[in-house]
């Protein structure tokens, strides 16, 4: 069977250089400690930096794919920035989801949602706002903006497009190969 | 192209240019007459089809505004989307999966079949399978459905070779790759399939039937058909005498447009085909228009579905080439021991990644959910279409506050599963199990329904006026220049996809509405000398074309009346033998009917006592009934015709005939219950109507056995 080269096209490293080439240079100057890690959340104009990282480790939590590094759920996530900057009542919704859930993680585990250390602990606290249009709206949300970006595709073998490749009449559409004789 | 003025009153307007008004327009351009498609949505062509399912969805999808309620989980996953269906030129059958079947003789009598059902607003069909069969027959051919005319069927894709090696190891018999209407080798102008896949996102090498790329370019070659795209129909009117005059409809820039007509044909699909007939609300016709049974929007139907998708050890890559074309039938029958009534097909279905993710579990999240994501290139996927029971409180109606672009109100979809639907999903859903498990599946998913792509049942055809709202042409009961031309006009779903019985319904009312009909009727009568018989109901007389009709209106046209359904189908002789064994069958099947109710009638206490120890499957094509009790040879002959029947409309082998023959056409004393029905010759001679204590008792007695 003609198998999909799950291997990624660019490397982890060079997103994040790329991010954090556009990390604003007045950040940088100004001598912060930024880690190249977070540059990109620093490029958030409506929602704070923490808020958009906390919002990364969301939406790990709500569709966690080890084989996936962070880059993919940040490029899902990002554009909630924008949304919030257009509309006041997004920008509320979602700072006040993670300062509920910030808060919810205080009580349990005496530290803010991103820093619970097992992903079991986290999910326990989604579960709690499973119900709330924050949660809703960023994973209804999620589940188009993270599963329909083409570059994660041949990661779950999937190979898209196959028109303009001639369709599949001589790639493999009928290859299996394992199956018992009928 | 032609281009038709807004004040000209000869045209025939068709809404919508899907299945049903792309066939409708094209059949009517073909035999001469003028029409005009409005469609709502713009002209997508081939080149402009997108292989990404978000973006095409995002190009060719109604995603206007619709409200939702009941107990389907549609309408808690997607509220606002309670159809999937296409607003392009074309229509749904730009998406659609080119499945393409026969309904089966049953299925137009589904009130007969079923019997009364709790909850469940049953209604048999004013025609038959027998009427249906030339037009089918047109319709196969138009579409160039693979299995039919001797068109190959298309090659099987990995994920059909998953079905078929489980379906097999299940003892399923009737697998194979379909009947579509997807090219396996080129025809009519068009290439052969190419396993794109995307078959949901418009077909890009355009081997698979779409009025967009067939119907609706040959009509215009005509220079009788102009299509409207963005032309989004608001209201149709109607002049004091009742006859609608022409419709009103918003154009691209948004203004309103009017459009004289001479006979209006609504085919906006289900949802919209009765809004717009309630939205045209008059002071003569308050509750909408051909309304007065109150049947518009009521009755809606959109199949039982769900879809079983199942992960394996090692690859399926079930997303690779035709996306429907595989296909388990054994479980279409009609066998009420599964106890639900119907049937239900099992077809191959595949998702792309996106569309996995939305909709194998909508709702879902978590280890749960990304497990079953990450089998992705291992699954292999079946979707589950079976008949779903009409029901009165299932309707379509204008939501009380939410209104369009345009100001009308938009509409709002109520449906409660019956709970005839949910059994027969959750034997599919364990049927569907099997299967898999069967070769190996380490993971089975059943999944919710989808968005409705099969909508059906709005506007029902009904022999009566007051049980529907359209006659056996899709002509409304109230007003005679308007027709329906969709599936809302079925009035029962049948277990397969409605597709091929829309484009069938289409042909066969384009034959009603254009004058060439009448002419040839006209020469037929004249050669043959004799008078045309006067149809029973004269609502069934169409007088549509009043300058062609009000020639010879005095002498009525029997319509759609085909005595010899069986010769097209297969060579000469193998057709009258079947000929014989059908009308043979029609005859018994008449008398057993005939029986039970005099049966019913002579006795009523013996009567009701006994007719409900024997189950009514008895009475119905049930293949294990068969084989189960010898005594009852008579009811085995009856349900075997049955079947024959059923077989045959499909195009039986010579092989299945001469089994019949050779295990039902002689039986020694064939009996219903006790009593001697048949004589030596296989013709019901003679019924003992005195009935005997003794053998009554006996029959109870069995009665009771074979209840249990």
């Amino acid at each position: 069977m003609r198998e999909v080269d799950r291997r990624s096209k660019h490397s982890r490293r060079t997103f994040l250089k790329g991010a954090a080439a556009a990390a604003p240079v007045a950040a940088i100057a100004t001598n912060i400690p930024l880690s190249v890690e977070d540059a990109w959340a620093e490029d958030a104009t409506a929602l704070q930096p923490a808020t958009m990282k906390t919002l990364v480790k969301v939406a790990r939590d709500i569709y966690p794919h080890d084989f996936l590094v962070d880059s993919y759920y940040i490029t899902a996530i990002k554009p909630w920035d924008d949304k919030a900057a257009k509309d006041p009542a997004v920008k509320a919704m979602l700072e006040d989801g993670v300062k509920r859930l910030d808060q919810n993680a205080q009580d349990k585990h005496k530290c803010s949602y991103a820093d619970v250390g097992w992903e079991s602990d986290r999910v326990a606290l989604l579960l709690d706002i499973e119900q709330t249009a924050f949660f809703k709206a960023l994973r209804s949300d999620l589940v188009v903006s993270l599963y329909n970006q083409q570059a994660l595709w041949p990661k779950f073998g999937y190979e898209g497009s196959s028109a303009e490749h001639g369709g599949y009449i001589h790639r493999g559409f009928n290859d299996i190969d394992w199956l018992p004789k009928t | 192209m032609a281009k038709f003025d807004l004040n000209d009153d000869s045209v025939v307007v068709i809404v919508g240019s899907g299945a049903g008004g792309g066939t409708l327009g094209n059949e009517l351009a073909q035999k001469g007459v003028k029409v005009v498609i409005l469609e709502a949505g713009p002209r997508v062509e081939i080149k402009d089809f997108i292989n990404n399912e978000w973006e095409s969805f995002a190009q060719l999808a109604w995603t206007d505004m619709r409200t939702t309620s009941g107990d389907w989980r549609v309408a808690k996953d997607f509220p606002n989307l309670p159809a999937w269906i296409v607003k392009s030129v074309g229509g749904s059958t730009v998406h659609w999966a080119d499945a393409s079947l026969r309904f089966d003789e049953h299925e137009f009598r589904v009130r007969t079949t079923y019997g009364e059902l709790p909850g469940a607003n049953l209604l048999d069909w004013p025609i038959t399978l027998a009427e249906m069969a030339p037009w089918y027959a047109k319709a196969e051919d138009k579409m160039g459905v693979t299995r039919t005319n001797n068109i190959p069927g298309l090659p099987g894709n990995n994920n059909f070779k998953v079905l078929e090696a489980g379906a097999r190891k299940c003892g399923y018999k009737e697998v194979h790759t379909g009947r579509m209407a997807i090219n396996s080798e080129p025809r009519d102008n068009r290439g052969s399939c190419q396993q794109i896949g995307f078959c949901f996102q418009g077909c890009k090498s355009g081997a698979k039937w779409s009025t967009l790329y067939t119907e609706i370019p040959k009509g215009e070659a005509t220079g009788n058909l102009e299509v409207r795209p963005n032309s989004m129909a608001l209201k149709i009117e109607h002049a004091p005498s009742g006859k609608v005059t022409g419709v009103v409809y918003a154009d691209a820039d948004g203004k309103t447009q009017r459009q004289k007509a001479r006979i209006v044909a609504v085919a906006g699909n289900s949802l919209e085909s009765p809004r717009l007939l309630l939205n045209s609300a008059s002071n003569m016709f308050p509750d909408g228009l051909a309304n007065s049974s109150g049947q518009v929007g009521r009755n809606y139907m959109r199949h039982m579905t769900g879809s079983v998708y199942a992960a394996f050890e090692k690859s399926v890559h079930m997303d690779r080439g035709t996306t429907m074309a595989g296909i388990v039938r054994d479980e279409a029958v009609h066998d009420p021991k599964r106890s639900f009534m119907g049937g239900y097909e099992m077809e191959t279905l595949s998702l792309g990644l996106p569309f996995m993710a939305a909709f194998l579990n909508p709702g879902g999240w978590g280890r749960t959910f990304t497990s079953a994501m990450e089998n992705y290139p291992r699954m292999a996927g079946m979707w589950l279409v079976g008949e779903d029971m009409p029901q009165e409180t299932n309707r379509v109606t204008l939501d009380s506050t939410i209104k369009d672009k345009h100001g009308m109100p938009v509409a709002s979809v109520h449906y409660d599963d019956h709970p005839n639907d949910i059994a027969m999903r959750n034997h599919a859903y364990k049927q569907g199990a099997a299967i898999y498990e069967a070769v190996g599946a380490t993971a089975v998913y059943p999944t919710p329904p989808y968005p409705s792509t099969h909508n059906m049942g709005t506007n029902r055809m009904s022999a009566k006026p007051r049980d529907g709202v359209v006659n056996k042409f899709g002509q409304t009961h109230d007003i005679k220049n308007l027709f329906v031309s969709d599936g809302s006009q079925f009035t029962s779903g049948a277990a397969c996809n409605p597709t091929l019985t829309i484009v069938a319904l289409a042909i066969r009312q384009a034959d009603t509405i254009s004058p060439a009909r009448c002419r040839r009727r006209k020469s037929e009568v004249r050669q043959s000398g004799a008078r045309t018989p006067a149809p029973a109901n004269p609502r069934m007389t169409p007088r549509l074309l009043r300058r062609v009709h009000d020639r010879h209106r005095r002498r009525p046209v029997e319509v759609g009346h085909h005595r010899d359904f069986t010769r097209p189908v297969d060579q000469a002789g193998a057709a009258q033998q079947r000929g014989e064994i059908f009308h043979l069958a029609v005859v018994i099947e008449n008398f057993v009917v005939k029986l039970g109710e005099e049966f019913r009638e002579a006795d009523a206490f013996l009567a009701g006592d006994l007719f409900q120890r024997i189950p009514e499957c008895n009475f119905q094509p049930d293949r294990r009934a068969m084989t189960a009790d010898p005594k009852r040879a008579g009811l085995r002959f009856v349900a075997a015709l049955r079947l024959v029947r059923e077989q045959a409309a499909h195009g039986v082998s010579s092989g299945l005939l001469y089994n019949f023959s050779k295990r039902y056409t002689r039986p020694s004393e064939a009996t219903i219950g006790h009593w001697s029905v048949f004589g030596r010759s296989g013709i019901p001679v003679r019924v003992k109507k005195h009935v005997k204590t003794k053998s009554l008792e006996h029959d109870r007695a069995r009665g009771c056995a074979s209840a249990v």
